[in-house]
């Protein structure tokens, strides 16, 4: 094995040789016992994982988890009374947090010492984060689903008032339109039957008038005609 | 006998009792755990908290939280997830792998923030059965380390922070990241490589 191909496995299946593949392991462990670069590149490296994989969290987790329940019943306090949010998710998350204080107090039960920290609710946040589909509380949507039936309801009946008052307007015009119409053909009818009678008074006062100047609608005024 | 000492006999029989549940609810695997949190058991809810702080904790600061922000993300994290227990879907992935896909997904968001201090520089776990240079030493490979894995891409760091978490398989880091086993290999094969190079580079 050369040291690149060894530099490449130490990639590939990490810098502990005891968790590579059997075969492998053996021929790292020979060009480790012979090449003096293999040797301090494998101890440097392992040393840096050690690092990695050492546990940072300090003891007394107790108090912790009881600040997180606290705050589970705060939380479920706070957002009773409060409309909810249809689409909030649950990687979403508020930060509108304080500070955490300067000073490093002493911490109970042989902790590390740890800064000040203030715990609190979590208030409904604007940024959903990548990841599955958001959940819904459950009191939160009961509340909504009333709200929305209920504007939807006002909604519908607005619609439906305002068709109505349509309708009528509709069916008021054509009404209106139709008496109107029927009392002009009475009107016109009337007309009709009056037009010839006046004609005929008209045309006989012409007609005596032309007598009276010789002059006549038909030819049966004619001086001729009379003769 | 006495009202007080009948009353102290009802509570001490209580307190048993309740020891009792909790200890029965520890035997639990999660899945039962889950089922019963589902149903708003918040006993069960906090042996599952108890079972999986120290973990979540631990991502959120080998990420590059501080203690404190460390502990704020947690308590956020499992405020909301038990906010949200109804939308819990036992046919998809395990309970371990969704709860630290959310710390993961809200420990990136913490860092995104514009006024994110890392707490990789700040703090180190000091050996106390180490001399004070032998911590000195050791805090100065800490901070080396730390700047060379900020050198990474996001994925590398998560890759590397999650394949190095103890209490992680390589199957279950691959779950919370959402890539199978194999892209997760090839990421660490890269993160390591460059932390690698990065690291001789720092001499």
């Amino acid at each position: 094995m050369k040291i690149e191909k060894f530099e490449e496995l130490l990639d590939q299946y990490g810098w502990d040789i005891s968790s590579w593949p059997e075969p492998l392991r053996h021929e790292a462990n020979i060009l480790v016992a012979r090449n003096d670069e293999a040797a301090e590149l494998l101890r440097s490296l392992k040393s840096v994982e050690d690092f990695l994989a050492d546990d940072p969290l300090p003891m007394g987790k107790h108090r912790a988890i009881d600040d997180i329940f606290a705050a589970i019943e705060a939380e479920a306090i706070a957002t009773e009374p409060r409309r909810h949010d249809a689409k909030s998710d649950v990687f979403s998350f508020s930060d509108e947090r304080p500070g955490h204080s300067a000073e490093p107090q002493m911490a109970e039960h042989g902790d590390d010492p740890a800064p000040q920290r203030r715990t609190y609710p979590s208030e409904k946040a604007p940024n959903p984060v990548s990841g599955m589909a958001g959940p819904i509380d459950p009191i939160r949507a009961k509340s909504g689903i009333r709200v929305k039936s209920s504007r939807a309801l006002l909604r519908y009946s607005a619609t439906f008032a305002s068709a109505c008052g349509m309708v009528l307007c509709v069916m008021f015009g054509f009404v209106v339109g139709v008496v109107f119409t029927s009392e002009q053909a009475i009107h016109t009818d009337v007309q009709a039957t009056e037009m010839p009678m006046v004609q005929a008074l008209e045309n006989h006062v012409f007609d005596e008038a032309s007598q009276g100047m010789g002059i006549g609608l038909n030819g049966d005024n004619t001086q001729k005609g009379r003769e | 006998m006495s009202v007080g000492i009948r009353r102290e006999m009802t509570s001490g029989s209580q307190a048993s009792e309740a020891a009792r549940q909790t200890a029965a609810l520890s035997e639990l695997a999660d899945q039962d755990l889950v089922a019963l949190m589902v149903r708003s058991d918040k006993r069960a809810y906090r042996v599952l908290v108890e079972r999986y702080y120290r973990g979540i904790i631990g991502i959120a600061r080998r990420m590059g939280l501080t203690a404190g922000d460390a502990e704020d993300a947690a308590q956020d994290v499992f405020v909301r997830v038990w906010l949200h227990r109804e939308k819990w879907r036992p046919e998809g992935a395990s309970f371990k792998t969704w709860l630290y896909r959310v710390a993961v997904n809200r420990v990136i968001d913490l860092k995104r923030k514009p006024q994110f201090v890392d707490g990789s520089d700040l703090e180190s776990m000091p050996d106390d059965a180490m001399s004070p240079i032998e911590q000195l030493a050791q805090h100065q490979e800490f901070k080396r380390l730390r700047s060379a894995i900020k050198l990474l891409s996001e994925q590398q760091q998560i890759a590397i922070n999650l394949f190095y978490d103890r209490e992680l398989s390589n199957q279950e880091a691959a779950a919370i990241m959402g890539v199978s086993v194999n892209a997760m290999e090839s990421l660490l094969k890269r993160a390591r490589k460059r932390l690698r190079e990065e690291l001789k580079a720092m001499g």
